[in-house]
């Protein structure tokens, strides 16, 4: 069931490889739809009550070195799997417009998405390894053949970027593998998971100066992905680049593959190493969410102001990931889902505006609201959505990481976080009435340049509306869905390596 | 009542507008009379409903017996919490419900009339009826969280109207500078509902409370979540320090200022401080009332000197909400909650009465250019005077008088020097409310033009003026007041929240001082300003400097620019330049064979990983033409081959 999910898009791929040029976007729509059903379909057979991994499957792959093809997912996957199907679907249908060598474009896309699935199915480090380098390459061209005029600069930084942390991943996978002498998640969790309970502050490498330093690598191989501060600089420059339904899967799903490897990996694995670094984490939220909020309240280019939204909302994962409490890891989690439907929202208003204008000055615009309403309505909706009003999802997620971090050990830096509320309702208020509000210059008045959302653009913008407000109004499905693993194993396990800390050092 | 009666009621009372914002924003332009009769109708129905409540509450009597809905699940997010919703009726919540729902009902018939020919006409009704929702969702929490949605929502409707003419840059900035304002006055919210939601584990009143009690919170904890949440009301009711946005509201529809100032928004803040009184350490209680009292002056003061007709209420309603604030902040909780609900009704009185003003003037605001209006417009004349005595509190008739003289008591108990100040304010009250009666309707005309033209509003807009008149007289007659907003019990040690029978219980002399203030405001203002309006300007001359202070609100403006605006675009630059200058320093770095920016220290560790990367970067300009020229079919030889040497890499590894 698992492999059939991963592998359709390939199947997709193939097919938009043989047929004709002009297929290519209809067969990627359906097969991205074809996902999406599919996924939903998982969701129906997985019980996320149940502890453990469900829909397992396991083949001996390398066996030298004791490599399996081991997928298996429990709700913690399930909903960031639910998120990029639906993600990818909608990208999918925003890519219609793209005619520049379609169909590498399309089965590039589909590569994407296969990636990206893998990453969450993985249950074996090596094929996670692999799923999380074989999205590497797809985004690479993504951004360096169909991105903007400065998007061999910008595919490059990002190459490197996450090139950069993968070595790092890389180096502490192969540590952990080394020690462990397994490459199976599920068993490394356990194992870290025993030696905490055996009071062995060592961990699963037998040193605590090990696990930091492996702890730091993983830390900063997935903190370039969300991107964490200092690490986010590529993130401006590939989202600029990038065109929208790319810059849509960028935000919306990519990012959430750092938080994910934290949450599955680095903090189950390591997690002495993880409460000791609770405060440096916490210090490099906190600087992500009002540095980054800063940034953007100064930006001029629209995608750019977006792009640095989604670092400081990004900060907030990682604050509540730090705060080591259930509120906060749950409400670190709430934030990649809603950041997912919201930051792809906004890269879709930016695209739709781009595509008549053909520029992204925020100067340069202005009284777009009366030229173009219901697109007005969608891009107030998603910037109040973005800037946490109750109603929206981004407000549940702003709201339980606030309350987790408050209540964890770094108090103060939660303090300090809230700033960012007040800066980042400053960018977007501003943004809107430059862009949207006062008298529309004679240049925006052409209707026939300037046509409202085109039925296209509903169908893109609409389905991520829905899905923001219901999780905005009902937060339980969600937040069900994927509390299991963070509430049954994390959380425990991280109290008693906060307990072991403290204990040694009385 | 029944408790599931309650429940039906107060659902229906909550879905009516909601139905009629869905309705009226996806169709009101399609719909007969765009709508506007439909939201009338459906907020009448929310109106029909509360008055059911309230008056069934005062029936049964007993007020004590609380009715609490729900609560039902809501938010999992852990499993010491409770974070559910739930309906919470008691007396306070009843009274509030019929205010904001009549009164919102009176502005939505009035604005039929005032808003007609607008563009937008349609869309102003809906955001009418989401405010009325959202004030709803708010007085009906049982909680402090689900409060907090109902606040936050009520932000997001005062922007969208106090910016409803958003073609123009002033509504723009004015509803932004609101939205704004008000969020940092959230942070104290955030604060508290942090402090409070780890300590409790819940965020519903009552057991807030009894953990209170329990001594489950540390003092400083408590202390900080109260003046934590005192700060978000200061910014919701526009106490002074965050009192700035208030005045600029008036950019908005006048009908809106009405709905802000009286029934919304501005209730908000004394309501949730009202509601958390219980929980309020004294020291925080006293930092309200000397907040409270502060505010009453101070813009009382600033009223005196405005000549927008709109200007002088916005400074009225910032100082009837210091007197709030100071009567909860002495412990008159009743006399506090009370002069909420009568100054609801004459300040929605005086509000539409302006609009009704302005409207017959054709949308002119100066008083300067008004005068003699009185025989222009009589029923709004009539009705406008009716709110400036009860403003003023004319005693033994006017609703105001019952709650105002409450507060001062209430404060002569607790603190004499703040009863002093309240005193004082309320001579001020009475004094600018008669300038601005003279100015208006009094006189001579000033404005020939202005004059000729002006005309007696239609029925639409007048009968919701002869309804608050009515309702600004007779709300303070009776003792339903004291039934349906009797003091809850503070639960913090030497907490101070008086009972009725202490409130009454006060020296001699401050009923009659506080009837002495009424009637010397007003004979003064009526004195000064109608009949010797001739020599006013003479008689301000000593003042100047005063004048000049107060025409400039106190500089308020000006300062927070410099010390608050300015400064944040600047640190926004600033951050902007450090995050690029990663950027230009790698240029310059690969210019200079990126020597010297290896020896760069620590602190400017992040120009060189920048530096580095765009360093690489050029490297790999080089091969940027490979890359690009790359096509598809290659990618799976890349992949294929990245993923052989990782397991060779690996292989190898393992082997040695």
């Amino acid at each position: 069931m698992l492999s059939l999910l991963v592998f359709l898009p390939l199947a997709g791929l193939l097919a938009c490889w043989a047929a004709p040029a002009k297929l290519a976007r209809v067969i990627n729509v359906v097969t991205c739809g074809a996902v999406l059903a599919l996924s939903v379909s998982v969701w129906m057979q997985v019980d996320y009550g149940a502890a453990g991994y469900q829909l397992e499957e396991s083949h001996a792959w390398i066996e030298a070195v004791g490599i399996n093809y081991h997928v298996g997912i429990d709700g913690l996957a399930l909903s960031l799997i639910l998120l990029t199907t639906f993600v990818s679907f909608v990208s999918a249908i925003a890519s219609w417009k793209i005619e520049k060598q379609v169909k590498g474009y399309h089965m590039m896309f589909l590569l994407l998405l296969t990636g990206m699935l893998g990453v969450f199915v993985a249950l074996d480090l090596f094929l996670f390894y692999v799923f999380w380098e074989i999205m590497l390459l797809p985004m690479y061209f993504l951004i360096g053949i169909w991105g903007g005029p400065r998007r061999q600069y910008a595919a490059i930084k990002f190459f490197l970027y996450t090139l950069f942390g993968s070595v790092l991943l890389l180096a502490a996978v192969i540590l952990v593998v080394l020690q462990t002498d397994t490459w199976s998640i599920p068993q490394i969790t356990a194992m870290a998971r025993e030696a905490m309970t055996n009071g062995d502050t060592a961990g699963i490498l037998g040193s605590v100066g090990l696990s930091l330093a492996a702890f730091i690598g993983m830390f900063i191989g997935f903190a370039v992905k969300i991107p964490s501060f200092p690490f986010h600089t590529w993130l401006p420059d590939a989202h600029v680049e990038a065109p929208t339904p790319i810059s849509m899967i960028l935000a919306g799903v990519l990012l959430k593959m750092g938080g994910y490897g934290l949450i599955r990996i680095a903090y189950p694995f390591f997690p002495t190493a993880a409460v000791d670094m609770g405060l440096m984490v916490s210090i490099l939220s906190v600087i992500a969410i009002v540095y980054g909020a800063f940034v953007a309240m100064a930006q001029t280019d629209f995608k750019r102001m977006i792009a640095y939204s989604s670092v400081s909302h990004m900060g907030f994962v990682t604050l509540g990931l730090a705060s080591g409490t259930e509120i906060g890891i749950n409400g670190a989690m709430y934030m990649m889902l809603a950041h997912g439907t919201i930051s792809a929202m906004l890269f879709m208003i930016v695209g739709v505006i781009y595509d008549r204008a053909h520029h992204r000055e925020i100067g340069r615009f202005g009284g777009l609201a009366w030229v173009m309403p219901k697109y007005f309505i969608f891009a107030s909706f998603a910037f109040f959505a973005s800037l946490g009003l109750p109603g929206f999802s981004g407000f549940i997620a702003e709201l339980t990481t606030f309350v987790g971090a408050f209540n964890g050990p770094h108090q103060t830096w939660a303090i300090i976080a809230l700033l960012g509320v007040v800066i980042t309702a400053a960018y977007y208020l501003r943004t809107l009435q430059k862009v949207y509000l006062l008298e529309t210059p004679d240049v925006y008045k052409d209707a026939s340049q300037y046509p409202d959302l085109t039925r296209r653009e509903w169908a893109v913008l609409l389905p991520l509306a829905a899905v923001t407000l219901y999780m905005g109004i009902i937060p339980a499905t969600a937040m069900d869905m994927y509390s299991g693993f963070i509430v049954n194993h994390l959380v425990p396990v991280l109290n008693v390596s906060v307990g072991l800390l403290t204990g040694g050092l009385v | 009542m029944r408790s599931d009666s309650v429940l039906l009621l107060c659902l229906i009372l909550l879905t009516a507008p909601l139905v009629g914002f869905v309705l009226q924003y996806a169709f009101g332009r399609r719909l007969p009379g765009q709508g506007a009769w439909l939201t009338v109708g459906t907020i009448g129905v929310s109106l029909a409903c509360s008055i059911v409540l309230a008056v069934g509450g005062i029936q049964w009597g007993t007020m004590k017996g609380v009715f609490h809905l729900g609560p039902w699940d809501w938010l999992p997010a852990g499993a010491d919490f409770d974070w559910q919703v739930g309906i919470l009726v008691d007396g306070l919540t009843a009274v509030m419900l019929v205010v904001v729902t009549g009164v919102s009902f009176l502005v939505h018939l009035f604005s039929v009339g005032y808003m007609k020919g607008d563009p937008k006409y349609p869309l102003f009704f809906a955001w009418l009826q989401m405010f009325s929702v959202s004030m709803l969702i708010l007085v009906l929490a049982d909680n402090l969280l689900h409060l907090f949605m109902g606040w936050e929502l009520v932000g997001l409707c005062s922007y969208k109207l106090i910016g409803f003419w958003s073609e123009k840059p002033d509504p723009c900035n004015a509803a932004r500078k609101a939205f704004i304002t008000t969020r940092i006055g959230d942070l104290g919210m955030l604060l508290a509902i942090c402090i409070l939601g780890g300590a409790v584990g819940s965020f519903d009143f009552d057991k807030i409370f009894t953990a209170v009690a329990a001594g489950a919170i540390g003092d400083t904890w408590l202390l900080l979540a109260g003046l934590g949440l005192f700060f978000a009301a200061m910014g919701k009711s526009a106490q002074l320090g965050l009192h700035v946005w208030l005045p600029d509201a008036m950019e908005g529809p006048t009908p809106v200022s009405a709905l802000i100032h009286a029934a919304t928004m501005v209730a908000a803040g004394v309501y949730l401080v009202g509601r958390m009184a219980p929980m309020m350490l004294p020291d925080v209680m006293t930092v309200i009332a000397i907040v409270g009292a502060a505010t009453a002056l101070v813009a009382g003061l600033i009223a005196l000197a405005q000549n927008d007709i709109k200007r002088v209420l916005a400074y009225s309603t910032i100082s009837q909400l210091g007197y709030m604030f100071l009567g909860l902040g002495v412990g008159a909780w009743h006399a506090a909650l009370f002069h909420l609900t009568t100054h609801a009704f004459f300040k929605a009185l005086m509000f539409l009465g302006s609009g009704s003003v302005i409207h017959a003037c054709h949308h002119e605001q100066d008083m300067r250019k008004m005068g003699g209006l009185w025989n222009k417009l009589p029923i709004t004349g009539t009705t406008f005077l009716i709110g400036v005595i009860a403003i003023a509190g004319v005693p033994w008739i006017t609703s105001g008088f019952f709650s105002k003289d409450g507060i001062l008591s209430g404060a002569y108990a607790t603190n004499p020097a703040l009863f002093w100040v309240g005193l004082a304010g309320a001579v001020l009250t009475a004094f600018y409310m008669m300038r601005l009666f003279a100015m208006t309707f009094l006189g001579k005309p000033k404005d020939a033009h202005v004059h000729d033209h002006a005309h007696e509003s239609p029925a639409v807009m007048w009968i919701p003026l002869a309804v608050l008149g009515t309702l600004a007289i007779c709300a303070g007659w009776g003792t339903w007041h004291e039934a349906m907003l009797a003091p809850p019990e503070s639960v913090v040690a030497e907490g101070s929240i008086q009972t009725l029978h202490d409130e009454h219980h006060h020296a001699g002399f401050v009923m009659p001082l506080a009837i002495a203030a009424a009637l010397i405001g007003l004979l003064l203002g009526l004195l000064v300003f109608w009949k010797f309006a001739a020599r006013v300007a003479d008689w301000k001359k000593p003042f100047r400097a005063l004048e000049t202070a107060l025409a400039n609100k106190f500089w308020f403006d000006e300062l927070y620019d410099k010390v608050l605006v300015k400064p944040a675009y600047r640190l926004a630059e600033l951050f902007r330049f450090v995050d690029s200058r990663g950027v230009d320093g790698l240029v310059n770095a690969v210019g200079r064979g990126g020597v010297k920016t290896g020896d760069a220290s620590g602190a400017h560790d992040r120009h060189v990983v920048d530096g580095l990367v765009r360093m690489t970067g050029a490297l790999c300009q080089g091969f940027g033409g490979m890359f690009s020229m790359m096509q598809s079919g290659r990618v799976r030889f890349y992949l294929s081959l990245s993923v052989g040497a990782l397991a060779l890499a690996l292989l190898l590894e393992r082997i040695f």
